[in-house]
């Protein structure tokens, strides 16, 4: 399976290393570095859990049955956080790796940092992202109660 | 009324019509980042509301003359409910009681049921309408930091970021103070108004890119709540004169007028990420640039509609380009003084 970042709700970057991503409706964000940052970084690439595994399994100290079951919780654990969807079929693009260090590092579950300290931020004062799909506005909208344009002074 | 386009240019028109018919009703011009904003309003009535944290950055005179383009870089077009008989017509958008809704458009349009706000932005006309009930009762954080989303929507237009930070320095060279609320962003820089150092802005203020980040800033007011204010002994007898507040913080406005120069630029020298300590002397350790955007960009973001990709990214270039600091702030703010006025004057 594929996977996508889950935008426009989610947004990230990457510096010096680690990755910040930020939950804009549920108020969320959070820090990813080392190996969760090499994970995220492929698995928005478009990298399934499989071709990541196999990968991880060739540069580090891991085999196969620790990195799998370590990658799919942390896909699990992405995608509980709604910071992925799953998008089959997606085609995958090149990802910035950092270099290989030309012997097997030490295996590192993926795993993320998560801070929760704004969240009153957006409890008190949510922000809701709407479509122009609601145009044209109908004469009437009984949900507005405000007076229709023709009636402004 | 055929779509958001078409509903942003009637309220706009509406403005514009009536406004030719009082004859001269009142605007203010102020210059940011080395570009006009008009406000025009519909009456003089409750207009010193809405400027006062806006006069240090007050333009006398307006544009003109020969070769001189008459058009202002933003107009924002402000009345009320009172002014325009009734409230706005009604826009297609969820109901609710809470929040903010925001249609990305253009035009950008952002409703607030609950305080009855209609906000709208038109990049390609540079020209956005701000709707309230009743600007005699301008909330008082309002007050202190106006047309702050429309001014977001904005800077965005042409690559600035309003960053919910404050900043201190001069013209030779500024500090960026970032943190969530109750990290000592204001303290600390309110702590430099009066001072050596030089004072720009203590919750919001405006960077960009211009041969290297330079903060520019929004609004002559500071806020403190009471254990600020006794950190603070200049400022003092200022608050206690104040009559404004947010919540459990007092406003104090600054600027022409009031003895406390506000700085309007400055070239970026670092960041700093202030922490109020109870104890022990005030230091400066280097901190990471992921623990320094954690700290900047999740409150501009989440109080910011629109661009928030585009906008963290820019908060991430701006992280990149500069020292990153952690200063301890300890129960002299002062101490911090010789340490932001070293980072400050430090070429970049």
């Amino acid at each position: 399976m594929e996977y996508r970042l889950n935008s426009p709700d989610v947004v990230q970057e990457e510096l010096d290393g680690e990755v910040i991503v930020v939950h804009l409706v549920s108020g969320s964000y959070y820090s990813l570095s080392r190996s969760g940052a090499d994970v995220w970084k492929r698995l928005v690439a478009g990298q399934n859990a499989e071709v990541i595994v196999d990968r991880l399994s060739e540069i580090t100290d891991g085999t196969c049955s620790v990195i799998g079951p370590a990658v799919d919780q942390f896909v699990a654990d992405l995608l509980a956080e709604q910071l992925l969807v799953p998008a089959p079929g997606t085609e995958c693009r090149p990802v910035v790796a950092a270099a290989s260090p030309g012997e097997r590092i030490p295996f590192e579950a993926p795993r993320f940092e998560r801070f929760t300290d704004m969240q009153e931020l957006l409890l008190v004062d949510p922000i809701h992202e709407v479509a122009e799909a609601g145009w044209p506005l109908q004469p009437g909208t009984p949900e507005s109660g405000a007076v229709p344009q023709g009636q402004l002074p | 009324m055929g779509s958001a386009a078409e509903y942003f240019d009637t309220q706009r028109q509406w403005f514009s019509q009536t406004r030719t018919a009082l004859g001269n009703p009142p605007r203010f011009d102020f210059r940011v980042a080395e570009r006009r904003v008009r406000l025009e309003f519909l009456s003089a009535r409750a207009v010193p509301l809405v400027i006062h944290a806006l006069r240090h950055l007050e333009v006398e005179s307006p544009l003109g003359g020969a070769g001189s383009p008459e058009r202002p870089d933003l107009t924002i077009c402000c009345w009320d409910d009172l002014a325009a008989g009734g409230p706005p017509p009604p826009v297609p958008f969820p109901t609710g009681d809470t929040g903010l809704f925001h249609s990305e458009g253009p035009p950008r349009i952002a409703w607030e049921p609950a305080v009855g706000v209609l906000t709208a932005y038109d990049p390609a006309g540079r020209v956005a309408l701000w709707r309230t009930p009743d600007l005699a009762h301008l909330a008082a954080w309002e007050q202190a930091g106006p047309l702050r989303r429309i001014l977001h929507w904005w800077s965005s237009a042409w690559g600035g970021q309003l960053v919910h930070a404050a900043a201190v320095g001069d013209e030779s060279g500024g500090v960026l103070l970032v943190g969530r609320g109750g990290s000592g962003k204001s303290t600390t820089a309110l702590s430099c108004l009066g001072t050596q150092v030089g004072y720009l802005a203590d919750d919001y203020c405006l960077v960009e890119m211009v041969e290297g980040p330079r903060v520019h800033s929004l609004y002559a007011s500071g806020k403190a709540n009471r254990g600020s204010i006794a950190r603070l002994p200049r400022l003092r007898a200022a608050f206690a004169a104040s009559t404004l507040w947010e919540e459990s913080k007092q406003i104090l406005f600054l600027g022409p007028g009031t003895g406390w120069e506000v700085v309007r630029s400055a070239p970026l020298r670092a960041i700093v990420l202030p922490r109020i300590v109870p104890t022990g002397p005030a230091t400066l350790v280097p901190a990471s640039q992921g623990e320094t955007l954690r700290a900047l960009a999740p409150s501009t973001l989440f109080q910011m509609p629109g661009d928030r990709g585009p906008a963290l990214r820019r908060l991430t270039t701006l992280v990149q380009q500069l020292p990153c600091w952690s200063l301890r702030v300890g129960p002299d703010p002062d101490e911090t003084l010789p340490l932001l006025k070293q980072l400050a004057h430090k070429s970049a």
